[in-house]
């Protein structure tokens, strides 16, 4: 912990006129609410990412659009000597189950349903909680904001796990595998909530933060 | 705009010591980080420095291990299945042609780009980047290189892909016989270059080099005149 006086603002970069380019870690002269460009790796600068909190409201809004559907429309389709079947990202981790592969089924459990819902979830609180100043502590909220960016990869499993089924089952009659509108939905949710992670700004999280709270 | 750079350099090469965290922007004093240990900012708890020496050698050994890797990781069969006699097999590049054939274009681009593009790019730049410093090169361009592999770094899910796979065999076992192919093991391999890489350099060791490249030419230019 910083040994800091009450009431004192905290030196933060943005205080001091500065700012840090997220790319190269170079801390430049910045006016407030501009962007310049990186002196050393020629990136677009700002104090803070502008307009955060709007932009990553709007990608969370539309891969909640985009998330509803996909888990209710077929993810991919099997058709075997003639009859097809239809598999939902649920009906598939209960198949697994039956199968016998609990803990497979647990992985993509997590990974396409835990993972994407928890994402959301959670990212509109951390945003919630800038706007209306909660008073959590901030360090459990970025502890928060770090597990999110570290899992929310995962969530593009089962679009892989489709794609190879697809290009690998592809024998004319007797059984092929095609995906279906789920997977486009799926996938186009979880592209558009790693976008909305990027566009949060965690310093955000610490300017709300009364300093002797730091 | 030439002096706007000159001037902001100058600017910012006064406090070159003092850096700021990049997740809570609390103002500190830049320190030496000895090996194996990291630097955590003292308010969020960022870890703002890893002590990783030799950092551009080993991306330089790893990215030109990975890179070689990388052409059958793609192009070699990952997996071959049959079923009542047929026989079918997949490299990556055939999954995203197929994807894109049935229709799903979008699908294939997203595959596309997260296990194969992203992945390219990223340890074609490390490769490039790293061998350059190592030539105590300070090119101009080497920055915005350095800009773009942060950025792909992001979109690069080897790791993700794999485990992807090894689900598909699973939920395939019951269906057909399957055999993993020479294609999946060099996609192992091209994954834990991947993931050294990640654990092995730390990009302030890069910038660092870079620099002192900069300073280190200058003054030998001065030397000439």
């Amino acid at each position: 912990m910083q040994p800091t006086k009450p009431h004192t603002p905290l030196p933060t970069a943005a205080h001091h006129g500065l700012a840090l380019c997220r790319a190269c870690h170079s801390l430049q002269r910045c006016p407030a609410g501009q962007c310049v460009q990186c002196y050393r790796c020629g990136a677009k600068v700002s104090r803070r990412i502008p307009h955060s909190l709007q932009k990553t409201w709007f990608f969370i809004a539309t891969a909640v659009l985009l998330l509803i559907p996909a888990n209710f429309l077929p993810i991919m389709i099997v058709s075997q000597w003639g009859r097809s079947e239809s598999d939902t990202i649920l009906s598939g981790i209960i198949k697994l189950v039956h199968e016998g592969y609990p803990i497979i089924a647990l992985i993509v459990f997590i990974a396409s349903v835990v993972v994407p819902i928890s994402k959301l979830v959670a990212l509109s609180c951390l945003l919630l909680s800038v706007q209306q100043r909660w008073s959590m502590s901030a360090r459990m909220r970025m502890r928060l904001f770090r597990i999110l960016e570290f899992i929310g990869r995962w969530s593009m499993m089962d679009i892989f796990v489709v794609s190879v089924m697809v290009a690998l089952v592809r024998l004319g009659q007797v059984v092929a595998i095609l995906p279906g509108m789920g997977a486009l939905l799926f996938g186009g949710s979880v592209v558009i909530t790693l976008l909305a992670s990027l566009s949060f700004d965690p310093r955000l999280i610490w300017d709300a933060v009364a300093p002797e709270q730091g | 705009m030439n002096k706007e750079h000159v001037d902001s350099h100058n600017d910012s090469n006064n406090h070159s010591h003092i850096t700021a965290c990049a997740e809570c922007d609390l103002l500190l004093e830049e320190i030496e980080v000895p090996a194996g240990s990291e630097s955590l900012c003292p308010r969020c708890g960022h870890v703002l420095r890893e002590g990783r020496p030799d950092s551009v050698p080993h991306a330089l050994i790893l990215s030109t291990v990975g890179l070689l890797f990388f052409g059958p990781a793609i192009g070699l069969p990952l997996m071959s299945l049959s079923i009542s006699g047929l026989r079918q097999e997949v490299s990556l590049t055939q999954a995203i042609l197929s994807l894109s054939a049935s229709g799903f274009w979008d699908v294939a681009t997203v595959v596309a780009i997260c296990a194969l593009a992203a992945p390219l790019m990223n340890l074609w730049l490390l490769f490039t980047i790293s061998l350059a410093l190592q030539l105590h090169s300070h090119q101009p361009v080497l920055p915005t290189l350095m800009r773009i592999n942060h950025l792909v770094r992001e979109w690069a899910m080897l790791e993700v892909f794999l485990m992807g796979v090894l689900v598909s065999m699973v939920k395939l076992k019951d269906m057909a016989h399957l055999l993993p192919g020479v294609g999946l093991y060099c996609f192992v391999c091209l994954m834990l270059c991947t993931l050294l890489l990640n654990s092995l350099i730390d990009e302030h060791e890069f910038w660092q080099t870079y620099d002192m490249n900069k300073v280190n030419n200058m003054n030998q230019a001065a030397d000439h005149h």
